[in-house]
């Protein structure tokens, strides 16, 4: 029995032409659209002292205090404050956090994030893949053998 | 080999040189021959012009076998003309690998999500500061070395108790 020539596109070809537009301008739109990402910006003082008695101080999560404690040195580590945000391509955010610190977000090309930690005149600037889901901190000595710590999670 | 033999091997143009001496001498010498001769000439011309064609009768299977093979052959023939039915797969490879190309072309163009390694930071040149990840609690730490606390966010009010407690 003579075979059927295939040479001419079946509807299945067109069919999958079409899913492959659809996918990129679907791709097109996705790229164009600025997605928002949220932060949350925590500052910690880490003691090995008890806290300070009059205080309005509170002890970190137990989730964030675990992972401090499994790379740093003091016994406790105590919450100052916290801010939350949404951060995006165009919309870039300022969180002050003390008096004398502040935090600037921006979200820049190729999915990373600038960090500017302002504290007391001098600013350390960091730039954070956000391909990954680490969190950033920002830390430091502090007096009296303490420290501190700005904890940035990023999702 | 005897006269009359040599004589049908002369008409059938089979004698070589020697012989066909000797059988013309003969002739010229002996009429019977001669006359023998002419009658075998006649009678190869009358069988060359006048031969009976016999046709062998064929038998029911083998004419229906002809006709079987001949089917055969003709199907051969167009399958090997004809293009191979291709895989369902294979039908679907030019536009999968267009589409993949789209695809992309769309990513490169959108700038990627997959950036990795791309972290640094900018201290001051009076700050000493270190950076590393810890892969098992999922940070990335820049820390600075000031034992002043010059570079301090947390504000001497918070960690310091008030005088009355001391």
């Amino acid at each position: 029995m003579p075979l059927k020539p295939t040479s001419k596109p079946s509807r299945w070809h067109f069919l999958v032409l079409l899913l492959g537009l659809g996918l990129g301008l679907l791709q097109v739109v996705a790229a164009s659209v600025p997605v928002e990402t949220h932060v949350q910006a925590v500052l910690v003082w880490g003691t090995d002292e008890a806290k300070p008695a009059g205080k309005a101080l509170k002890e970190v999560d137990a989730k964030l205090r675990e992972k401090l404690g499994k790379i740093f040195k003091w016994q406790n580590y105590f919450e100052v404050s916290r801010k939350n945000a949404g951060v995006s391509a165009s919309k870039p955010q300022t969180l002050k956090l003390s008096e004398e610190c502040s935090v600037a977000i921006k979200i820049l090309p190729e999915n990373l994030a600038e960090v500017k930690l302002l504290s007391k005149g001098k600013t350390i600037t960091r730039r954070h893949s956000l391909a990954k889901a680490d969190a950033l901190v920002l830390g430091g000595d502090d007096k009296n053998n303490t420290a501190w710590f700005v904890v940035l999670n990023f999702n | 080999m005897n006269t009359e033999l040599k004589l049908q091997a002369m008409v059938d143009g089979e004698l070589d040189a020697r012989d066909m001496r000797e059988v013309e001498a003969l002739l010229a010498q002996d009429a019977r021959h001669a006359a023998l001769l002419q009658e075998l000439k006649w009678t190869k011309s009358a069988i060359a012009g006048n031969e009976v064609e016999l046709a062998l009768p064929e038998t029911r299977e083998f004419y229906w076998s002809k006709i079987s093979r001949s089917i055969e052959a003709e199907a051969r023939k167009a399958a090997a003309a004809a293009p191979a039915e291709r895989a369902w797969w294979l039908k679907l490879l030019y536009p999968a690998t267009g589409l993949a190309a789209m695809v992309a072309v769309m990513f490169v163009v959108s700038g990627g999500r997959t950036t990795d390694g791309s972290d640094s930071e900018n201290v001051p040149e009076d700050v000493n500061a270190v950076s590393f990840r810890s892969e098992s609690e999922k940070m990335s730490v820049v820390y600075v070395a000031d034992e002043n606390g010059n570079f301090s966010p947390v504000s001497e009010e918070v960690k310091n108790a008030p005088e009355a407690d001391k």
